[in-house]
């Protein structure tokens, strides 16, 4: 199986009402998505990044079979997402929300043992399971398996509704912002299971989130979306080179012997004049698209003419410049 | 109407569901006390109530005359009825609601039973629970007013219960979920119907000395008729063949409604499908 997801053109636009005091109102229409197009592979562990309001939960919502689209469509393992909805529902786990979703009145290891009921599972197998994932999930360790849901901290809540995600062991994953809020021990736990998911078992996920710093832990590929329309797609490092703005490597040497800002120069970067610091190194700043593939002929080249490479710098364009970079583009169209 | 069929062949679903419907209404029900007490007491104060009002606006003598029977008798299983058959209103009306905002609303839509057999799951748990209210309230009452035939009657009328609310499901669920569909959810619609059946399935009043057009809407509704021959049989005026046809018709009229509850369940999830799921 190639393509897990494929969303082609995806259109949605919601009415809502202004309200202008009491009695009057007048409908508006706001644009969720307008053309979403992109796909997620097998084994592939997609981050769908956009800033509040950019249409991630729209999307995911269309892809759980939870909202009909206006135009466009989409397949889940196959299936198209309208027409043959019920097959969609058996092959995904789905999380919407951190912090709500089950019934305070059940205990986790209840609510988990309702809903595999709702998704058809038999007792045996669906206690046996429910007991493997509430390990799985850190909730044993925690003592929460059988303490009412109104009574867990936001961290337990999360993992539950992982677990319930995984409840029917779907080959695909769709997750709404599923460490939102959470303190770091939580949020690691819950992105190591997503990364292990995908590596052992092979499962496809799609992972929204606004936060840069996470997609690049946990996702091979990135879908940037802003107002509803994809602004850029790939792995985080093919996004980081979409940048226009060149990266700097920066040397800090002994000394600058004859010839050798030439040579670099001949690899065809550009090289400032060099700059003395008051300890009485030179640093010598490369400008380079990819400064990580022409650092061993610089280095080779110093070394070549005895010199001692004191330091050696490369400024890494981070996802937060790719994700500003596109999603202030958009604005600007 | 087929449609319907090979929804309730679904019965191992069905039976799943109702499982899942069970642990969520029990645990409720037995780790809150309160909730266990109120609910058994519930029709003995209904009816110590609606003693105390009749003995001050008139007396039990007056009550007897006309309806052939002491009141405490006829408002108990009528109360009994009422409860049973209420409950399932407010089951089917308030579980959208509830089910929206504490999120768990789309793993249901998207959970693979799909959502008419969730509907006639979710009513069960709280049916039996009224049986159990019956085993409370109908026979300790029956008894001390009518000795060892009070344990028939008390068996006819749970019997008759469990017709009223089977037959009463696909009503409700049309008329509920229909105004949700027509007017947007609002718990306030509970509000607005609840009384308006009270009043037309006729418990605290016999059906038959209902006017005529209240007689006739009231005819509409499936648990009318079995409150008619349970007071019927409380008031000792029953015969087996105005019992059989109450009975068909109420069930002629469960059948009768089962299509709209199908169109409503149908509308109601399409209409969420297109504003979106709330998470
Ligand atoms: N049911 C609805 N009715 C009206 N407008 C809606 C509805 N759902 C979403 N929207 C609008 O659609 C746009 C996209 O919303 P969406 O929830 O998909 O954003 P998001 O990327 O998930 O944002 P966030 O990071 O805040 O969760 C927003 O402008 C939102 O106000
Ligand atoms: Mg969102």
């Amino acid at each position: 199986m190639g393509d897990v997801i494929v969303a082609d053109n995806l259109v949605k636009r919601f009415t809502t009402k202004k309200r202008v005091g009491l009695f009057r109102s007048y409908s508006e229409i706001v644009e969720a998505l307008r053309g979403v197009s992109f796909r997620v592979r097998d084994k592939e562990i997609v981050g769908l990044l956009g800033p509040n309001g950019a249409g991630k939960t729209t999307t995911i919502k269309i892809l759980s079979t939870l909202l009909l689209p206006d135009s466009g469509s989409a397949t889940v393992y196959g299936y198209d997402v309208v027409r043959e909805a019920q097959k969609v529902r058996k092959v995904i786990g789905i999380m919407l929300s951190v912090e709500k979703g089950f019934y305070g009145r059940l205990t986790g290891r209840e609510n988990l043992i309702y809903f595999g009921s709702l998704y058809g599972m038999e007792k045996q197998e669906l206690e046996k399971r429910v007991d493997f994932l509430l390990e799985l999930v850190g909730l044993k360790e925690l003592g929460g398996s059988d303490r009412l849901y109104e009574e867990y901290s936001l961290g337990m809540k999360a993992r539950l509704a992982l677990a319930r995600a995984l409840l029917k062991d779907p080959p695909v994953l769709l997750l709404d912002e599923p460490t939102l809020g959470l303190d770091p021990p939580s949020a690691r736990r819950i992105r190591g299971l997503v990364r292990e998911l995908a590596s052992s078992e092979g499962k496809a996920v799609l992972y929204t989130s606004h936060n840069m710093f996470e997609v690049e832990l946990v996702c091979d590929r990135v879908v940037l979306i802003n107002k509803g329309v994809i602004v850029a797609d790939g792995t985080p490092d093919e996004l980081k080179s979409m940048l226009p703005n060149i990266r700097t490597l920066e040397l800090h040497l002994k000394k600058v012997p004859e010839g050798l800002v030439d040579e670099i120069r001949s690899f065809g970067l550009e090289v400032r004049e060099p700059l003395q610091t008051p300890e009485g190194l030179y640093v010598l700043k490369v400008l380079a698209r990819k400064p990580e593939e022409v650092v061993d002929d610089i280095l080779r080249a110093a070394v070549s003419r005895g010199v001692d490479v004191v330091r050696l710098k490369i400024e890494e364009p981070t996802l937060e410049d790719v994700f500003v970079y596109f999603t202030d583009r958009g604005v600007k169209d | 109407m087929s449609t319907l069929l090979i929804e309730v062949l679904k019965i191992k679903n069905l039976f799943r569901l109702v499982r899942a419907e069970m642990l969520l209404v029990y645990a409720d029900f037995f780790r809150r006390k309160i909730v266990m007490i109120t609910y058994l007491a519930w029709p003995y104060m209904t009816t110590t109530f609606m003693l105390m009002i009749g003995y001050a606006v008139g007396s039990p003598q007056a009550f007897a005359e006309r309806v052939g029977v002491e009141p405490a008798l006829f408002l108990i299983v009528g109360s009994y009825l009422l409860f049973s058959s209420m409950s399932v209103v407010d089951d089917i009306m308030w579980r959208p609601i509830f089910d929206e905002s504490v999120g768990t609303l789309p793993y249901i839509i998207s959970s693979p039973a799909g959502v008419v057999l969730h509907y006639l799951s979710i009513p069960i748990p709280r049916f039996v629970l009224s049986l159990v209210l019956g085993l409370t309230t109908l026979f300790p009452v029956l008894v001390v007013l009518r000795g060892l035939s009070g344990v028939l009657i008390g068996l006819i009328v749970m019997f008759i219960s469990v017709v009223s609310v089977a037959t009463f499901v696909p009503l409700a669920t049309a008329l509920g979920l229909g105004l949700y569909v027509a007017g947007g959810e609002n718990w306030r619609a509970i509000n607005f119907l609840r009384p308006l059946l009270l009043i037309l399935v006729g418990v605290y009043y016999p059906r038959w000395l209902m006017s005529l057009p209240l007689y006739i809407v009231s005819s509409l509704i499936p648990p009318a008729h079995c409150v008619e021959v349970v007071q019927r049989i409380v008031v000792g005026l029953a015969e087996a063949s105005t019992i059989t046809v109450s009975l068909v018709l109420a069930l002629f009229l469960g059948l009768a409604y089962s299509p709209g509850m199908l169109r409503a369940t149908r509308a109601w999830e399409l209409r969420k499908l297109r504003e979106g799921v709330k998470t």
